[in-house]
This record gives structure tokens, C-alpha cells and sequence, in this order.
């Protein structure tokens, strides 16, 4: 099964896995790190432990950070980088990881990462009376 | 072939719906049946907005849905149906809409009305509307999401078993 690792400023990844309880009925595989207060070293240390968890996680593990150039992103492309079951995603929100959840069995991870992209931009939506989403 | 799921659901169309059912269902359309979402513009456009574009979607007054399943759409399409409230599905049923199994998956807390699950709440009218479908031998099942264990409403409610 693949993991998701929520790396996020702050408590956003735990409310976002809440939110996804709330929907689906199950967290499984979903994982939260906040680095509120934590020095790169100790990111990068707590990460990596995540990422080469146990047996299962080499199915893949898509690390979905909150924002792009931001010090968790910086960790998790530098540490991606070393293995060949990671992919880091930025700006997660909460179609992202619905996203993730729904489709992990069905897709590869190289796939997987691009489809999760592609649903958390389309949750992105200025609704107008005209013309819908 | 039969409603893949009919659902009475207050919230209408929701995550639990878009995403929790659909991904355990994978029904082709979600028909919302509401006259007060089909007859407003706005709110019609907000719950078309509401299912992403690689699924149908119908929002349709209650004469409106009685022709479409009635027009061989069921045929042809695997469609998840959903309505705000037990006494649509009774309007639905007594016009030949062919029911057999309710999931009940949100009555809100509205003033005047009793728990009878965190996510199920009925007044009187409810209860005997649900006696009505009851009585016709369709299955009440109570279940927000799909994982969660289903909770007999027949039972809850204390009807006599059919």
C-alpha cells in the first residue's frame, strides 16, 4: 500500500487527515509531520524515518507538502532525491489527499503523483453564476 | 438495472457523496432530486459545481425525476439518487420509481426533532413516512460513510419486522 506523508507548517496535515476520516471513513497510510519550531537537521531526521518506515511503505510514498519553497518542501525534495519510492507534491489540500487515497491502488506512483496534482488544482474553483466551476 | 444507491441525505451533495460513495459505487450519474435546488438557478449551478466533470450530473424536481427514471434512463446508466428527506422518497415510490433499499446517510438536527443516531434525526412525519417505506418492504439502512457499520433504522424505530 502506498503512504502519503502530510508535511505541513503548522497542524494542517493532522486537520487535513481528520477532514478525510470525516469523508471516506478511513486514514490509513496517511501520515502528518509539522515542523512548527523544528531545525532542518530534525525535519530532514523525522522525514526520513517516515519515509523508510516499515516494509510496506517501498509500494511508494508520496510526500504532499504545504508549500512550495518553503523549509519542509526544501527537506523533502533533498531527501526525495535519495530514494526511488518518493515524490513530493506542494500546496496540499484536502481533494489532494482525497485524491491520494481514492486512486492509490489503481495508478503507479509516477502516475498516482501526477493525478493527485491534477485533482488539487481542479478543486481549485471561483465558482460564477454563468458558467459553474 | 437498479439505483446503485438511493440516498436520503439533507446536505444533498457532499463529500461523503463525491468521493466517499462514489469511490465504493462508482455510479455514472448523481441525481439530485429537490424542487428547491431545481427551481433556483444559483443553487442549481452550485450543486452541478459541487461533481467534477468526469461524472454526470442531474439536479431535477421531483416530476422531473419520476420522468427521467421512468424513461428508461436506468437502462442505460448506473445512477446514484438522492433526496433531502423520507417523505420525497414515499412521493417517489407511490409514483413507480422502483425502490427496494434506503441508505439514510444525514438528517441533521433541525428543532423538534429526536436522535436516533450522531447523524440521524426524525420528527413524526419522518417516522411515519419511513413506516411507509418500511410497510412496502424497502430497507432502511442508516450509514453516513461507507465503512461505517450500517444501523437498522427499521429497528431503531421500533417497527414490527415485515
Amino acid at each position: 500500500m502506498k503512504h502519503a506523508i502530510l508535511l505541513t507548517h503548522g497542524p494542517i496535515g493532522e486537520a487535513l487527515i481528520e477532514a478525510v476520516r470525516g469523508i471516506m471513513g478511513f486514514d490509513e497510510g496517511l501520515h502528518a509531520l509539522a515542523v512548527t519550531d523544528m531545525s532542518i537537521t530534525e525535519i530532514a531526521s523525522r522525514l526520513s524515518a517516515l519515509v523508510s518506515g516499515p516494509d510496506e511503505r517501498q509500494d511508494g510514498v508520496l510526500i504532499m507538502a504545504s508549500l512550495r519553497g518553503g523549509s519542509c518542501w526544501n527537506v523533502a525534495v533533498s531527501i526525495a532525491s535519495d530514494y526511488k519510492h518518493v515524490r513530493v507534491l506542494s500546496g496540499v489540500n484536502l481533494p489532494m489527499v482525497l485524491s491520494f487515497i481514492t486512486k492509490r491502488e489503481s495508478l503507479s506512483l509516477e502516475a498516482l503523483a501526477a493525478e493527485v496534482q491534477h485533482d488539487g488544482a481542479r478543486g481549485i474553483c471561483l465558482l460564477s453564476q454563468d458558467k459553474g466551476c | 438495472m437498479p439505483l446503485v444507491q438511493v440516498r436520503i441525505d439533507d446536505r444533498l451533495i457532499h463529500g461523503q457523496v463525491v468521493v466517499g460513495w462514489r469511490h465504493v459505487l462508482d455510479p455514472q450519474r448523481i441525481m439530485l432530486c429537490s424542487d428547491e435546488v431545481a427551481n433556483s438557478d444559483w443553487q442549481k449551478t452550485i450543486y452541478m459545481s459541487a461533481v467534477t466533470s468526469d461524472i454526470a450530473a442531474s439536479v431535477l424536481t421531483l416530476q422531473e425525476t419520476i420522468a427521467e427514471l421512468g424513461s428508461g434512463l436506468l437502462e442505460r446508466e448506473r445512477i446514484l439518487l438522492l433526496v433531502d428527506s423520507p417523505k420525497r422518497l414515499v412521493q417517489l415510490v407511490e409514483a413507480g420509481v422502483p425502490i427496494s433499499e434506503v441508505n439514510v446517510g444525514g438528517m441533521h438536527f433541525r428543532a423538534g426533532k429526536n436522535q436516533i443516531t450522531p447523524f440521524i434525526f426524525v420528527d413524526e412525519e419522518d417516522v411515519s413516512n419511513f413506516r411507509i417505506l418500511h410497510d412496502k418492504g424497502i430497507k432502511l439502512e442508516g450509514r453516513d460513510v461507507p465503512t461505517r457499520t450500517p444501523i437498522d433504522i427499521a429497528r431503531a424505530l421500533r417497527f414490527e419486522p415485515i
